[in-house]
């Protein structure tokens, strides 16, 4: 690469820059140096995401196994009637998955403004709750996984805690009702990157504002409904957005948490344990794809999870002309 | 209007404030950081659990007790052997720490370009880029398989590696952020003495960004760290390719599946370099972390 | 580097065409060759030095040590032959290596589910050609209930090693102060089990008769169709789990029971529990449970537990519609494979066939993983079957009404989609049982057919 880019300065060198920026007016900068600039990025989308995704499209009408010596056949839209109309697992993991979508990302972001709230209104010390608040966002996935696991096993910390204080705890993980929500809690804890972001976007609102609200005399909620709110609208479709990618892919923590809960050792054959609750999409893709090998099959519900993502996300961008503040930053 | 009736300046406000009496003051402490305190406590415990029941006995692990009785430090040497800690710990650095390099050098180019070289297209081309992030490791992971497979990378760290050398979405998006707040009078003065892009990337923009690459490179090392799709489908069939992320997983489902005190222990020594890393470097982890939720 | 240039060249040809990359992926998964070898390498053959691969499943330290010890022995014994032992691979695992054309030379199973699937699709070699040119008389050799499951389509695909029997542990302390036998039908089971539950003044529950859900510990063996004296399968293949009305009953005794206790109490026993079914915090072992279905494993377990509890082991209890099968029970073992892959094919099945053949090996290896040896040599030099734990066990396996599910393309698939069904009925996710088991049977019957499409 230094040798192209050195041969490329070699050609360019003879005052074009000079000529193009005297006539004031933007230049614009040669060719060469800009595909030597993207060109790595243009191979690795090539390679490793515009071939793979055009690729499992073609897989997704075939009934390829990989592994299978058996010969790979066309098979229409077969794979995706499957899905739609004979398939098991399909709709559970949808079901779930929207769940989490649904409840988790929303509780997800309203969380993170309230820890981000809070440490904007101590006085003192905010540095060291802020770290506090951060540090479980840095924990690995698989870790924070098991740790929850531990906390919220039937006889464990927690539910000694509420025995103390008269409840019976549920059986969280191990209770197809609660394994859910004990996953939402993980994501709760873990919410330190978005309360960053949102501790970052309640100091960019200029002070004037508030000062003039103190000297209306506005309430404390009135104040942040009115004021910081706004601010806040462009960090808040931020969060969702990305809370809805991330939980559409949303893959460790159910591999991990239903393989524990399941003591079945082969544990590949029961994720989403307890029952189906904690089969999600992305598990069952995994599943159908690298258990069960039906590569077909699995790649018709790798694009229909890619058209879905690509959907939704065009819609919450619509959507967000309309929603969010434009508090006129740059 | 509203401001001629009251006149009050914030530091005669202050000044006020100092004259309440002092218990009045404690309480108002007490009540402001109320809230604080048992939101930390609900951030601690996972914490403290996970720590406590890494020096608990085989027989009080899960009880729900809080205090280790006896402490049993053993745990941790156990760890290296109910699993290949040692390697994994290997393998895992050399994931991460590869690829937080790859991420960087080859994200630091186009990053460059969408921000600082002006060219047709390069708005879609950004749309492009941001478009990538969006794709799910699930959607592509079929035909890559066979891809890696036939190239006999499967059970290395190929797969993990390889692919960051050539530009990440998100740091790609993340660098531009700060590439933009560099001056325009500085890059085009450099332009207009005749210092070709390749030069002002690496003689200007680069060190005037170092805190942005080490957020960067950070942020890749710790999605590497935590990585767990990638080894488990990619390499974690092997003994060379094996991360501790699927070491850990497959601990708690193997026949030492309710060793809690080991799991814990284990992620405990997983956790520590990553919390070593954040110590050593938090005010540029949490300044990109903020640059990355602040819109382009 | 040279090396570099050629792999990012295939990387670009591989990225050039899709079509070709199906291709590709076809030439890594075969290569197998589809004829048998003429001849076997005998006991006696000099061989050049071979290292060959063996993979095996989740393992205590001790196995894996037991698993080490045979391989050096078999080494020593034929010291051109060297293995390389890696446990802790399951059959995705497995799956795995082989689509990446890096599959090993024996793999070892800890479930025969997949045996129909990996001949069907070609991953595992036919052994019938190896095993006639090393003369072995497989019916000789080994029990016949172990054959059931490691052939597919008269096509012998795997060898057992090591099998396992299901019974009815019991403590017999409890059994007697109540003043119960060990049942022997399924509706004595639920008398037992509720005269034998203790329950605490809140009405909440502190001891178990008996807990039937079917996805508990190794509950699923009451389920797998011995216990009610049908298969998953018709003669013509169809799935029977809505024609054959004793899966409806199986199914209504397992709720009765579940439903007496409370679904919530159940759920709860079994979220404590679950995590703990194989180590010292075992219920029967604890006393948080009167008696309970497991393998033969389970009497290592509980002698490793050193406990004090005196237990009974005797069959499953049957469906009483079919209650002269009693004394059979779901016989099961672990499978060992010649993947079409290994590029040591000879060698491998030689030591395929010490492993799974030799005496000394199988009663060593049984003492260790605490399993039932798998040949007839082996089962008669075992001192353990007179053992008044093990003795039933090694019973229930002989016995000849003993079996295993039938085993099918489709893999394990068929047994998760009705064990979903299970769990939907048992909490009350599905109330009408008809049309949960039609329903079921349909299921299993497409997947069957989009199996071999």
């Amino acid at each position: 690469m230094t040798s192209t880019t050195a041969s490329t300065t070699a050609d360019r060198r003879p005052g074009s820059s000079r000529r193009r920026s005297r006539r004031g007016s933007p230049s614009r900068s040669p060719w060469s140096a800009v595909l030597v600039m993207v060109s790595p990025f243009l191979v690795g989308l090539a390679v490793f995401t515009l071939y793979p995704v055009v690729t499992t499209l073609y897989y997704s009408f075939t009934n390829f196994q990989l592994g299978s010596i058996r010969p790979t056949e066309f098979v229409g839209l077969r794979n995706y009637e499957r899905l739609f109309t004979s398939s098991d697992t399909f709709w559970v993991g949808v079901r779930n998955t929207l769940w989490m979508v649904l409840i988790m990302v929303p509780l997800r972001t309203l969380y993170a403004m309230f820890a981000a709230w809070v440490v904007g209104s101590v006085r003192r010390g905010a540095r060291v709750y802020r770290t506090l608040f951060f540090v479980p966002a840095i924990v690995p996935v698989v870790g924070a996984s098991l740790a929850f696991i531990v906390m919220l096993s039937p006889t464990g910390p927690v539910n000694a805690l509420l025995a103390k204080v008269g409840i019976e705890g549920p059986a969280w993980f191990g209770d197809p009702q609660w394994s859910k929500p004990s996953l939402v809690l993980m994501a709760l804890w873990a919410c330190g990157d978005t309360i960053v972001i949102f501790s970052a976007a309640m100091l960019d609102v200029p002070r004037e504002l508030y000062e003039a609200a103190d000297l209306d005399g506005v309430g404390r909620w009135q104040r942040y409904r009115h004021i910081t709110l706004p601010f806040l609208s462009p960090v808040i479709l931020f969060s969702v957005v990305t809370g809805m990618i991330y939980t559409f892919q949303y893959f460790t923590e159910a591999f991990v948490a239903s393989g524990s809960a399941s003591a079945v050792q082969d544990s590949s054959q029961l994720l989403g344990y307890p029952g189906q609750s904690l089969l999600f999409y992305t598990t069952d893709l995994y599943q159908q794809g690298f258990v069960y090998f039906k590569t077909g099959y699995a790649s018709a519900m790798a694009w229909m999870l890619f058209l879905v993502i690509f959907g939704a996300t065009v819609v919450m961008l619509r959507m967000s002309r309309s929603l969010v503040h434009d508090s006129g930053r740059p | 209007m509203a401001t001629a009736v009251s006149p009050r300046l914030p530091a005669a406000a202050a000044r006020e404030r100092d004259r309440r009496p002092f218990g009045r003051r404690v309480l108002e402490g007490v009540a402001e950081h109320a809230l604080a305190v048992a939101l930390s406590a609900a951030f601690v415990l996972p914490l403290l659990v996970c720590v406590v029941t890494s020096v608990m006995t085989q027989q009080q692990a899960g009880t729900g007790e809080l205090v280790p009785q006896p402490l049993h430090w053993g745990n941790f040497r156990e760890v290296f052997e109910v699993m290949p800690f040692a390697r994994d710990l290997w393998n895992t650095l050399l994931y991460a720490g590869l690829s937080a390099v790859g991420i960087v050098v080859s994200s630091v180019p186009v990053a460059y370009a969408v921000s600082r070289m002006r060219w047709r297209g390069r708005n879609a081309f950004f749309v492009v880029v941001l478009a990538t992030m969006m794709i799910p490791a699930q959607v592509t992971s079929l035909p890559l398989y066979v891809m890696y497979a036939h190239l006999g990378w499967i059970g290395t760290l190929k797969p993990l590696i390889v692919p960051a050398f050539f530009g990440d979405a998100f740091s790609i998006f993340l660098l531009r952020q700060f590439f933009l707040t560099i001056p325009e009078e500085t890059i085009e003065a450099a332009r207009v003495d005749g210092a070709s892009e390749y030069r002002i990337l690496r003689q200007i923009v680069v060190p005037m960004a170092r805190p942005a690459l080490a957020a960067v490179g950070l942020f890749a090392f710790m999605f590497a760290w935590n990585d767990f799709y990638n080894p488990l489908l990619y390499s974690g069939n092997s003994a060379s390719g094996q991360t501790l992320a699927v070491g850990l997983a497959g601990l708690a489902k193997s026949a030492h599946q309710s060793a809690y005190q080991l799991q814990m222990a284990a992620s405990l020594m997983f956790l520590l370099p990553v919390l070593l890393l954040f110590m050593s470097a938090q005010k540029v982890f949490i300044e990109g972390i903020a640059m990355s939720g602040s819109k382009g | 580097m040279p090396s570099t240039a050629r792999r990012s060249t295939s990387l670009l040809l591989v990225a050039a065409s899709a079509a070709g990359a199906l291709a590709l992926a076809a030439c890594t998964s075969s290569g197998a060759d589809a004829s048998g070898p003429q001849t076997a390498i005998a006991t006696t053959d000099k061989h050049e030095p071979t290292t060959i691969t063996v993979w095996t499943f989740n393992h205590l330290p001790q196995e894996v040590k037991a698993f080490e010890g045979a391989l050096a022995r078999l080494h020593t014994t034929y010291p051109w032959l060297t293995v390389k032992f890696v446990p802790n691979k399951d059959d995705a695992a497995f799956g795995k290596a082989v689509a990446a054309g890096q599959a090993p030379d024996v793999f070892v199973s800890p479930s025969p589910d997949n045996v129909a699937k990996f001949c069907y699709n070609g991953t595992v070699a036919p052994l019938d050609e190896y095993l006639k040119a090393a003369k072995v008389d497989v019916a000789a050799t080994f029990p016949p209930s172990a054959l059931v499951y490691t052939k597919f389509q008269d096509k012998q695909c795997a060898l057992p090693l090591l099998v396992d029997a299901y019974g009815l542990f019991y403590n017999k302390k409890m059994l007697a102060d109540a003043g119960v036998n060990p049942p022997k039908t399924l509706s004595e089971l639920t008398a037992a089990a509720k005269k034998l539950t203790v329950k605490n003044k809140d009405g909440s529950i502190k001891r178990f008769g008996f807990i039937s859900r079917s996805d508990y510990n190794n509950n699923s063996a009451l389920y797998d169709g011995v216990q009610a004296g049908t298969q998953y399968y018709d003669a013509r293949g169809k799935a029977t789990f809505g024609a054959d009305p004793r899966w409806a009953q199986l199914m209504q005794w397992d709720k009765d029971l579940n439903d007496w206790y409370g679904n919530g109490q159940v759920s709860k026993f079994v979220a404590k529990f679950q995590p703990h079914t194989d180590d010292a915090k075992n219920p029967l072992i604890t006393g948080d449970v009167a008696m309970e279905v497991d393998g033969e494993w389970h009497v290592g377990e509980i002698a490793d537990a050193k406990t004090d509890l005196d237990y009974g082991v005797v069959p499953v209890p049957v469906l009483d519609e079919v209650k002269q099968t009693y004394g059979a029970g779901s016989a099961v073992g672990t499978v060992a494979y010649l993947p079409a892959g290994s590029k040591h094919k000879q060698e491998a099945f030689f030591a395929l066939q010490q492993l799974t053949t030799d005496t000394a090996f199988l009663t060593g290896l049984a003492d260790t993983v605490y399993n039932i040896p798998s040949t007839f040599d082996s089962l008669k030099a075992w001192d353990k079957k007179d053992d008044e734990h093990w003795g039933p066990l090694v019973e229930i396996f002989a016995n000849k009404g003993s079996y295993y599910k039938q085993l099918t393309p489709v893999g394990s698939e068929d047994a998760t989609v009705w064990g979903t069904a299970r769990q939907q009925f048992e909490t009350g996710h599905a109330t009408d049982l008809g049309k949960l088991l039609d329903e079921t049977a349909g299921k299993i019957d497409k997947l069957n057919q989009d199996a071999v499409e």
